[in-house]
């Protein structure tokens, strides 16, 4: 309720603004034409082609980042002599800013969707991977315990008791790196791309089309508010005994 | 051990994990040393990291060598170093550094304290609050990447805009971890303070501030890393100068080694503000561990 009045206000001084402090529309655009440029870009179906790519990437990315993120995750937690020997270059790695490397991903793998997918799966692993091990090591000692006097497997164990204490760990990194995967998708069409949202930004850049610029601001938002809420209801759902902090950035 | 009296307690089991390879006393020694006793030590950590290293970037040389590997798909490490030596001496690597590392740290700063500000009274005024923070959740929503070259057109190319780039990038975190630190201060010691006829002052002093401090502090961590990413960013799209501009340039000269020069300097740099903001953070929150969670 309280957002929508928000919203119809700020609508409303945006208008204001632009009439009485007579803006330029290169500056910013009245919302009157970024809703038309909106309907056009509907219309022709060149926003629908774009917003199309962008979101594939970034859920082909965002799939594949996190799943490889999950396997290594567990296979560096259960194995102590991996943890000091390949976690330390990974942590180290991630230290150069991934939107930094964005243009040898493009050297390597050319100027096409792979590549995008590439940088936003190289995103959205290193939360996962992160929060995984730190999920993982998190199990209870005590119920660890419990379960060797039940003379439980390995495998056991894992499955009813390590599983479960990481799943919030899990869902809280999957919730960053839904973020993420959105950052990498646009990064990597400004860098490298003919099509998608981030390259009609550069594109309306260029043309100083700021009312563009606009309307691929309000999909993106939207196309990540969208993905943020599934992934947040899929972890609520699944961690039903937790209460998940909210913590938004992008 | 339940004797209590350190003269008397001579007898220590030796255990991994101490930090000192040296055993204190031996009751009864295990007659050999598990492979797993080495990861235990401290050193015996450091060195398995430095051999992996080692190891790494062997097996790179042999990858090179051996593949035969064009230079602009992945250079030696050797060429690398030459690179780095080369661009700090000829190409002003250090000058590019130093333009990034300013644009880093002012827009953090920056950032940070409008983050601060506006949290602060964001968490202080219920009426801030029902009027600004939608607005900060919607601009929120829209990725800052994205609005990166709407600021470019706004403010042109150049250090500024950079600069607010990296301090928008910065703003967010910093916001969002003030407005749920402050929030989250302990009702009793709230009404503790007001049973001691405390102002609201020094009950902001006391007890509201320290609250926040850890949610804080855990916010600059993140924002260090998103200025970093943003500055970079903005340089991509809109700069003349810096290491972000100068990784575009030898992209456009498929110049992979100095690429990777830039790589290294670049992950040295963003490593260095995280750990000094870390320190920081661990020096004025000592009571409490800080968790920010990994974000690249």
């Amino acid at each position: 309720m309280l957002g929508a009045l928000a919203l119809v206000a700020g609508v409303v001084l945006w208008k204001l603004a632009v009439v009485a402090l007579a803006i330029e529309p290169y500056i910013l655009p009245p919302p009157e034409t970024v809703i038309s440029r909106l309907v056009d870009g509907i219309g022709s179906g060149s926003i629908v082609t774009h917003t199309y790519v962008t979101g594939a990437e970034i859920v082909v990315g965002f799939v594949a980042g996190s799943l490889l993120g999950i396997g290594l995750g567990i296979v560096i937690a259960l194995n102590r002599w991996i943890e000091f020997t390949v976690y330390p270059y990974i942590v180290a790695f991630n230290s150069i800013p991934t939107v930094a490397i964005t243009p040898l991903i493009v050297i390597w793998f050319g100027t096409s969707f792979q590549s995008i997918v590439i940088i936003t799966a190289l995103l959205s692993f290193f939360p996962l991977l992160v929060n995984v091990i730190v999920g993982l090591h998190s199990a209870d000692g005590e119920q660890v315990s419990f379960m060797r006097s039940l003379t439980a497997t390995k495998w056991q164990t894992f499955r009813i008791v390590r599983i479960p204490s990481a799943l919030p760990s899990v869902f809280a990194g999957l919730e960053m790196a839904v973020i993420l995967s959105i950052v990498g998708a646009i990064v990597g069409e400004f860098i490298g791309s003919q099509e998608g949202l981030g390259y009609y930004i550069i594109l309306s850049q260029t043309l100083l089309d700021t009312a563009g610029m606009f309307v691929s601001f309000i999909i993106l938002a939207l196309i990540g508010a969208l993905l943020s809420v599934i992934v947040k209801q899929i972890g609520r759902k699944t961690v039903f005994w937790q209460e998940i902090e909210h913590r938004g950035y992008a | 051990m339940s004797s209590g009296d350190p003269a008397l307690s001579t007898k220590r089991p030796m255990r991994a994990g101490d930090g000192s390879s040296r055993a204190t006393t031996v009751p009864a020694a295990p007659s050999r040393l598990r492979s797993l006793d080495l990861i235990g030590t401290r050193s015996g950590r450091a060195l398995l990291t430095a051999l992996t290293l080692l190891a790494g970037l062997v097996v790179w040389q042999l990858a090179v060598v051996a593949l035969d590997l064009e230079p602009y798909i992945l250079p030696a490490p050797g060429d690398v170093l030459n690179a780095l030596v080369d661009a700090i001496a000829e190409d002003g690597l250090v000058k590019h550094t130093y333009t990034t590392a300013g644009e880093i740290v002012v827009g953090f700063v920056a950032g940070s304290i409008l983050g601060v500000a506006i949290g602060a009274m964001i968490a202080l005024s219920r009426w801030l609050e029902l009027i600004f923070y939608p607005y900060v959740m919607a601009f929120n929503a829209v990725p800052k990447v994205a609005i990166t070259p709407l600021i470019i057109v706004w403010f042109g190319t150049g250090f500024n805009s950079i600069v607010l780039v990296s301090a928008l990038f910065s703003f967010f975190p910093v916001l969002v971890n003030v407005v749920v630190g402050a929030r989250s201060v302990d009702r009793e010691q709230l009404s503790y303070m007001g049973s001691l006829t405390a102002t609201r002052w020094q009950t902001f002093r006391m007890v509201r501030i320290p609250a926040a401090l850890p949610s804080l502090f855990a916010g600059l961590q993140i924002a260090i890393v998103l200025a970093v990413s943003g500055a970079i960013v903005g340089e991509f799209i809109g700069a003349k100068a810096g290491l972000g501009y100068y990784i575009l340039l030898a992209n456009s000269l498929l110049d992979t080694t100095a690429m990777f020069a830039a790589f290294l300097v670049l992950g040295a740099l963003g490593a260095l503000l995280s750990w000094a903001i870390g320190r920081l953070a661990r020096r004025v929150v000592f009571w409490r561990q800080i968790d920010p969670g990994g974000v690249g």
